[in-house]
């Protein structure tokens, strides 16, 4: 088999991958706290055979700030990520849509109670206490001007030391280490909406179709070349 | 390949449902005590195709894995409590609450509904109805010779007779309210049902720690902000045409691949 054939077909299954990358930015352009992908791809030589190399790194770039209604509304203007329960282990959100379950814990909207320094955020049962809540930008909640609690907010030395899980959270790998963000300017009543950028999307697409077209043109010039050779070779007596 | 299609369509049916809750907005932005909501996304499951850490053929380390994401998914649908604006009537029977708290509705099964619709009537018995004809829970029932009904902040139902001078008290509206109201179901009609997720009502009467004051003669109108509304449908169309382009692009792709082969 012809050695081009089998970078060609490399090219061409990234550039397919990195599809998937644009597109899923694009589908998470209305999701709170999404943080776009970026594909990078290298041709590295391997003993004359050439190899492609990928990764996706996650952009964490500021996402821009939606006012909303709701006093449990917040989003971070710093560094630093909402830290969650899920099951027994912590992951990490940039959504801070946040609701008051029934049972009075601040939660995520799929129901994960946020943390706080000292435990789950307790809002309190009862009516006696669905009082005005104000939050700080150091994060400090208080509730009827009583303070409850302040929001446990994290960060890593290295932002690549986390990885997406899927409905806004983050999970940290082995070995990230984290750290306590101590004024992480929160915003009350305002959400991070997603970071990504429509145009700088689109023209990724663009790119990646023709790199696609020039890929899928030079295979069938090297199909043609093949063809000839394997056909009319022969007749060249 | 296919991923970047189904993404993509997942993408357009997140912005489609977007439309649709804007478009219920709107439809409402006349109906008493109608309270607008908002649709939340989350992104889905990410797929790894190498992971990070993994040694790569020459013996290095990977510095970051390959997961692609496959697109995002709607997660819940906000309902805002905020006050909605509060309108004169000269209806004696329409009670706007002003502040927190819900009335509470008799449902013809006998179960309890909650609404923030307070544009009641009397009926031909002299029960207050709410404007479907469902009775006021607990019920207040007023006789036939009345002359001039009035209720009072804290929501005593009171009324002067015909041929009297001091007012005659007729019951007293209680009020219920949630720890988390946007947990109530629309159970449509501008009523609303509790659920496990909104918690079980707390009573208490208008006025009271928690509750907001009774206002005779009001109506509270829906919250809808139509500025709000009108620039989220413009970002809802754009973002699904984006979408759209996204899904194009992945089809111009496909059809590349099946011209490799001729």
């Amino acid at each position: 088999m012809d050695i081009r054939f089998s970078g060609l077909k490399q090219a061409m299954v990234r550039q397919l991958e990195h599809n998937s990358v644009v597109t899923n930015n694009l589908a998470n352009i209305n999701s709170n706290g999404y943080k776009r992908d970026v594909m990078f791809s290298d041709l590295m030589e391997n003993n004359n055979k050439p190899k492609i190399q990928s990764h996706i790194e996650t952009d964490f770039s500021q996402g821009d700030f939606r006012q909303t209604d709701n006093p449990l509304d917040m989003a971070i203007s710093g560094a630093g990520l909402f830290t969650i329960a899920k099951g027994d282990e912590l992951v990490f959100t940039r959504d801070g849509h946040f609701t008051r379950g029934s049972d009075g814990l601040l939660t995520t909207s799929s129901g994960l109670p946020v943390m706080g320094q000292h435990g789950f955020i307790d809002l309190g049962a009862g009516l006696e206490n669905q009082g005005h809540i104000k939050i700080s930008p150091s994060g400090e909640i208080f509730m009827n001007d009583e303070f409850i609690d302040t929001l446990e907010i994290s960060s890593f030395e290295n932002l690549s030391g986390i990885e997406k899980i899927g409905d806004n959270l983050f999970k940290a790998k082995q070995g990230a280490i984290e750290s306590r963000v101590e004024d992480p300017g929160i915003l009350q009543g305002k959400i991070e909406g997603s970071n990504v950028t429509p145009v700088y999307e689109m023209i990724k697409l663009i790119e990646l179709q023709r790199a696609f077209e020039t890929s899928q043109k030079t295979l069938r010039t090297l199909d043609e070349a093949t063809g000839k050779a394997a056909n009319n070779i022969g007749n060249y007596r | 390949m296919l991923r970047a299609l189904r993404t993509a369509a997942l993408g357009m049916a997140a912005q489609q449902l977007n439309v649709d809750t804007i478009a219920n907005n709107l439809a409402n932005v006349n109906t008493t005590g109608y309270k607008k909501s908002s649709i939340e996304f989350q992104d889905l499951l990410y797929e790894t195709i190498q992971s990070g850490g993994a040694e790569s053929a020459e013996g290095k380390e990977k510095p970051s894995e390959l997961s692609i994401g496959m697109g995002n998914r709607p997660v819940s649908t906000f309902r805002s409590y905020s006050q909605g604006a509060i309108e004169e009537t000269s209806n004696p029977f329409d009670i706007a609450i002003s502040g927190k708290g819900f009335f509470q509705i008799e449902m013809p099964d006998g179960s309890v509904s909650y609404s923030r619709d307070g544009a009641f009537r009397v009926n031909s018995s002299g029960a207050m109805v709410n404007s479907s004809g469902l009775e006021m829970y607990p019920n207040i029932t007023l006789p036939e010779d009345v002359q001039s009904v009035s209720i009072s902040q804290d929501g005593v139902v009171s009324a002067i007779m015909e041929g009297q001078v001091a007012p005659q008290e007729f019951g007293q509206i209680e009020l219920a309210n949630f720890m988390n109201p946007a947990g109530l179901n629309p159970l449509g009609g501008n009523l609303l049902g509790a659920t496990e997720a909104s918690g079980d009502p707390n009573y208490g009467m208008a006025g009271e720690s928690g509750f907001g004051t009774i206002m005779q003669g009001y109506l509270e109108k829906s919250n809808v902000d139509v500025v709000k509304e009108m620039v989220g449908l413009i970002v809802a169309q754009r973002s699904y045409e984006i979408n759209s382009k996204a899904v194009k692009t992945a089809d111009e792709m496909l059809a590349m691949i099946n011209a490799l082969k001729r």
